[in-house]
């Protein structure tokens, strides 16, 4: 996936995590760390910054989904299958409180329509 | 008054209440009136590193909102990204939309890529001259800008200010008469969504932000997106040891300046009560 790097290293220059001497996914091309490869926040900077224009987030993207994620994200997922949301969420609860302060009511997705658009 | 669907998304809903409401009262100041779309989901931005059907989640949101009508309002950094890189996506293969419209076929809804997404940072800053009009309370705090990173990049999707150093946050900030603080991270992503994989990463470069903010006497941090607020305000004593520097929402500070009160606001923290009703 990384075939077209040039190694120019303008990447790990833009990166702000290397700058803080943290090893994250830019270092990847050059590294045998696998960890780097979820040592990432998704800020663009190094894509932004590619002279040969390499879909860095996508190759991330692609590398991720073929390794175990860590727990938080099933985690996560597990949220979104059962309430649509990130985070657990209950209807009943959330809409109480959002009366109480002015804001309207939220109405959840039943679970079907979360499995019928196969996330 | 113009209508529009605000789409908080999933941190927002559960976490940050107040992001939500001052957004609304000072949009309804500016002749917004938003509304919540009923059974959206998530973005889809946190699956992207999990599944690539999260497009289908980002079509399932902004198709309701074309069904209903409205332009959507965002709030984070993350779902603004999602859904106008999915829209960038669709426009740059008409076959992704045909594929789309298969899957969201069998909820019952179809997705035209019509509808018009904007962070909330781009509707205030759309209407700033009116924005500064409306600011009668003058509030000479030393605040920090957090800038929610995915809001401006990538570029050639985001068309939003200069996506290096944007500084759309520091003009708005301007007519509160806040004084916002220059410092070497300003640029530089929050650094929060590594708490879902790496979480001393993610501390570390809260720390490190913290370290250089607390130099620099800073009275608050100022953030448009709940991820930010997230690290740098709920988590911020897990990793941070020196005086506290709270945070709070563009929107809250913003609705101040315009004359809300605090509780208004959902301003709840002492020692931002504390600055903003004793200036």
């Amino acid at each position: 996936m990384f075939e077209d790097c040039i190694k120019c290293g303008i990447c790990l220059q833009e990166c702000f995590l290397q700058k803080l001497g943290i090893n994250s996914f830019v270092s990847l091309p050059a590294s045998d760390d696998p960890d780097g490869l979820w040592i990432c926040c998704n800020c663009w900077i190094c894509q932004e910054h590619c002279p040969v224009t390499l879909p860095l987030m996508n190759i991330k993207w692609q590398l991720q989904r073929n390794q175990q994620p860590p727990a938080f994200f099933e985690r996560v997922l597990e949220n979104i299958k059962a309430c649509g949301h990130c985070i657990a969420i209950d209807e009943e609860e959330i809409n109480d409180f959002r009366e109480d302060i002015g804001l309207d009511a939220i109405t959840l997705p039943e679970s079907s329509i979360i499995q019928k658009l196969h996330i | 008054m113009k209508n529009m669907a605000l789409f908080p998304g999933c941190l927002v809903l559960s976490l940050f209440p107040e992001y939500e409401l001052a957004s609304k009262k000072i949009l309804a100041l500016l002749d917004i009136q938003t509304h919540t779309l009923p059974e959206t989901i998530c973005c889809g931005s946190v699956l992207q590193s999990v599944n690539s059907n999260w497009i289908y989640a980002a079509a399932y949101d902004l198709a309701l909102a074309e069904r209903s009508g409205m332009e959507i309002i965002t709030l984070c950094g993350g779902c603004t990204n999602s859904f106008k890189r999915l829209q960038w996506m669709c426009r740059s293969n008409p076959l992704l939309l045909d594929e789309i419209n298969e899957v969201l076929a069998q909820v019952g809804l179809s997705f035209h890529n019509t509808v018009h997404v904007s962070h909330i940072l781009e509707i205030l800053f759309e209407r700033k001259e009116t924005l500064r009009r409306q600011c009668c309370k003058s509030l000479p705090l030393r605040v920090a800008v957090m800038t929610p990173c995915q809001v401006f990049r990538p570029a050639n999707v985001m068309h939003f200010d200069d996506s290096d150093h944007p500084r759309v946050m520091q003009n708005l900030i301007s007519s509160t008469v806040a004084e916002v603080v220059s410092y070497s991270m300003e640029d530089d992503c929050c650094g929060s969504s590594l708490s879902m994989s790496q979480e001393s990463v993610a501390f570390r470069v809260g720390q490190v932000r913290l370290e250089e903010l607390e130099k620099k006497k800073t009275d608050m941090i100022i953030t448009a997106c709940g991820n930010c607020h997230l690290l740098l305000q709920n988590m911020q004593s897990a990793y941070y040891q020196g005086r506290p520097i709270p945070c709070l929402f563009l929107p809250q500070l913003l609705g101040v300046a315009m004359g809300f009160s605090s509780k208004e606001m959902m301003i709840s923290h002492p020692s931002v009560r504390s600055l903003i009703e004793n200036v």
